[in-house]
């Protein structure tokens, strides 16, 4: 089939394909070897890479750093993960209701002022997180929130502006005419939004839901700032602390091994979801 | 241009934009007010008219920027009845059925479905059943849930809502499609799930809004065979929006020919093609469209720029002398009325609010706009009034122009008229196109300066550029007043 397909071709799209086929894959090459040399270097022998190995290639493979990795501090390594989880879940779920609930106000409920507020609601957008992080943390240690989840979890559920216009233009395109359907078929505004238009942006919420869950697994800085008790400790903080050992300098073989793990959940929701997540972006046209 | 003409144009052109400035201002404060009065009225104890099931009295609507899409409009509805709303596009047919179906707000006036006052109920409250365009079925739900949809919202019992949705399906034959999902139905198939949406329910009034207009010419045909079936078996007071003429006289039990946001005549079927009121209704309800052609009246006798002459009974002349009598009482009310004191309601319509655009503002820099149309003063429009009432007082005295019109059915071949019909004397003409349909012929010939369009029943072979003599059915031909453009007889 694919044969016949190509006789088809003039001389000119076969160059054209053969030479796009051959970017795509140095382009590949490109983001897939940071993933290769992590995994590589956490299944080296912790000594070889001290001694400052860097071949391409080895077959004296061993677990050592993997389980370095789970004895650390009496496997804090599963609290660590239970923590980002609990923390990325809540704040994954809460942004998507919020975020879709607004999204949903902005692009189908007529109101005065809807457009200015939006406006303003989008300019947000260009404040840079480190300006508003210092003025936080101080409302968030006045409440006495510093050592819980909640400072990590409450901003991303209270307003994630990134996700309100991501579904809104989402929302925008369902057309009105279901929705006076909906009104016909005697919907309330909370029915139209359960019943109508979560439906029917479930790819978008899905992908909003992934970078959610991502930004807040991999996030580092805040949790950092809020979070000092080692019960509390995530993932991103673990790696951080596997980093060094006294006095013997950055440990890598175990640094690798605690990364590659790190990967494991969101690589598994990303397949488990890959068909949502480029329809998410092929109807958005966002990334 | 001189220097004088240039200063004269400058100061028109001064003066044309504060009369519009007035104008605007005088339209925003007659929106306002008009507001502030249809609230105070609001608050009035409302009675239901007696036996009308659903009535619309002086009902307006005028959007926030002053666009007003449907005037003054009043009727009402019997139960059961099959109402159909026709006109082209923007005529505010659809905006009406809106506003019943409580999609849109009513500016001013009343609508009482059943004995209820419904201005300020949600379409939920309303009972009512629509069928939208483009059907608007929800795309995540299979055909079963999309009928059921509106029963679920309403909590009818779950064996009842099977039930009503197995029997609906039923009637419109899509039982097999239940399971499927709205793409994957063609759209014949997506109009009838549209139409089982709204009669699954026993709803209080059905609103179908061109329901039909979407489908292919065949298929349109015997979907609108099968409404009518279906408004004869459930015997549901139906309000129907088309622009298709062939569908409102097909299905309606009374049609509403709207333009411009006015009715402009509401009747039966029979009533509206025998006697339009004026010469819009004449020429959009039937196909081809009724003939109109200028004429010469003088003393009840037509005379035709070919020099043909018709003259006319004494009963038609009697009419005609009465109608312009009419008109001119009228028009002295009008006046009398200070109605040219009110701002051009025309305008209410063209010049709306626009929205502030950068570029347009730039360009306005360089190139100062002016209005398209001329801003009428209260003085023009006295003026207009009177002039009017010249001339129809004119039209009483002497000889004066009328628009007379036939239909191309009412038209024959000479010795092909039907017993029945009052043939006038034999008209030579020279035949433009004569296009075959299959039985008859239709023949399109050049009388004075306007084509006459004909539908002959002939075996003979009738050919293009032959002479042709044909005979009008004196009992079927209208005359219209060209500058109302009202209907005479």
């Amino acid at each position: 089939m694919k044969r016949l397909k190509l006789k088809r071709m003039t001389k000119r799209q076969i160059v054209s394909v053969i030479l796009i086929t051959i970017v795509v894959m140095i382009a590949a090459i490109f983001c897939l070897f940071p993933f290769y040399w992590m995994i590589l270097n956490s299944l080296k022998d912790p000594d070889l890479i001290n001694q400052g190995d860097t071949s391409l290639f080895t077959f004296h493979l061993t677990w050592d750093s993997y389980k370095a990795v789970f004895s650390y501090k009496n496997g804090l390594l599963w609290r660590a993960y239970l923590n980002s989880l609990i923390i990325a879940v809540t704040s994954t779920i809460g942004t998507l209701f919020t975020s879709s609930l607004a999204a949903f106000a902005f692009a189908k409920i007529r109101f005065k002022g809807s457009k200015p507020i939006y406006g303003l609601f989008i300019a947000t957008l260009m404040i840079p997180g480190q300006v508003t992080m210092l003025p936080l943390f101080m409302i968030f240690a006045k409440l006495h929130w510093t050592n819980t989840f909640l400072p990590l979890i409450i901003p991303g559920v209270m307003i994630n502006t990134y996700g309100v216009f991501m579904l809104r233009s989402f929302i925008v395109t369902i057309p009105d005419g279901l929705l006076e359907a909906a009104d016909v078929d005697g919907c309330s505004w909370f029915r139209k939004y359960f019943r109508i238009v979560l439906p029917l942006i479930k790819p978008a919420l899905i992908t909003l839901g992934l970078f959610s869950f991502i930004g807040s697994w991999n996030s580092y800085m805040t949790h950092l700032i809020y979070l000092s008790d080692e019960s509390l400790t995530t993932i991103p903080l673990l790696i951080a602390g596997l980093k060094e050992q006294a006095m013997t300098g950055v440990v890598w073989g175990r640094m690798m091994a605690a990364t590659t793990l790190s990967v494991v959940p969101i690589a598994l929701i990303y397949l488990s979801c890959k068909k949502y997540f480029v329809q998410g972006i092929a109807t958005t046209g966002m990334k | 241009m001189d220097k004088n003409e240039k200063a004269a144009e400058k100061q028109l052109r001064k003066q044309e934009a504060q009369e519009l400035k007035r104008q605007k201002k005088l339209v925003e404060e007659q929106y306002a007010e008009m507001l502030e009065r249809e609230e105070a009225r609001r608050k009035e104890p409302k009675t239901a008219p007696e036996g009308v099931y659903l009535s619309l009295q002086n009902v307006n609507k005028v959007y926030d920027n002053y666009v007003q899409a449907v005037f003054d409009f009043n009727l009402d509805i019997a139960e059961h009845e099959l109402i159909v709303f026709v006109g082209p596009s923007g005529c505010g047919k659809s905006t009406t059925l809106r506003m019943i179906a409580g999609l849109e707000s009513i500016t001013t006036g009343d609508l009482y479905i059943d004995g209820t006052w419904c201005n300020e109920k949600t379409a939920k409250e309303r009972d009512v059943a629509m069928v939208f365009q483009n059907y608007a079925l929800y795309p995540h739900m299979t055909v079963y849930d999309n009928l059921a949809f509106g029963l679920q919202t309403r909590k009818y019992a779950k064996e009842d809502i099977d039930a009503r949705v197995r029997k609906a399906a039923e009637i419109l034959q899509i039982t097999e499609l239940l399971d499927r999902l709205p793409k994957q139905l063609s759209g014949g198939q997506m109009q009838r799930v549209a139409l089982g949406r709204a009669i699954v329910r026993e709803a209080k009034v059905y609103l179908m809004d061109e329901p039909l207009s979407n489908l292919d010419a065949k298929l349109r045909v015997s979907m609108r065979s099968e409404i009518i079936n279906l408004h004869k078996q459930l015997n549901a007071t139906t309000v129907y929006v088309t622009h298709d003429q062939t569908e409102a006289m097909t299905m309606a039990s009374r049609i509403v020919v709207m333009k411009k946001g006015y009715i402009q005549q509401i009747g039966t079927p029979k009533e509206v093609y025998d006697a339009p009121a004026n010469t819009f209704v004449a020429t959009f309800i039937g196909a081809p469209a009724m003939n109109l052609i200028e004429c010469e009246y003088e003393d009840g006798t037509l005379r035709f720029g070919d020099g043909y002459t018709l003259p006319l009974s004494k009963e038609q002349q009697a009419r005609h002398d009465e109608f312009y009598r009419e008109r001119i009482e009228e028009t002295k009310k009008r006046i009398e009325d200070k109605e040219y004191e009110k701002p051009d309601m025309s305008y209410l319509l063209t010049h709306h609010k626009e929205k502030f655009n950068l570029w347009k503002f730039i360009k306005s820099l360089f190139k100062p706009s002016r209005e398209k149309e001329k801003i009428k003063t209260p003085q023009d429009r006295l003026g207009e009034l009177e002039a009017l009432v010249a001339g129809y007082e004119a039209c009483l005295s002497g000889g004066h122009k009328l628009l007379f019109g036939i239909r191309p059915e009412d038209v024959y071949e000479e010795g092909g008229a039907p017993s029945s019909a009052v043939p006038s004397p034999p008209l030579s003409l020279k035949v433009q196109i004569a296009e075959l349909l299959g039985s008859e012929y239709q023949v399109h010939a050049l009388w004075g300066e306007t084509e006459l369009i004909a539908k002959c029943k002939t075996a003979r072979e009738i050919a293009d550029g032959s002479d042709i003599a044909l005979v009008l059915d004196l009992a079927k031909t209208h005359l219209f007043d060209p500058a109302s453009t009202k209907l005479i007889f």
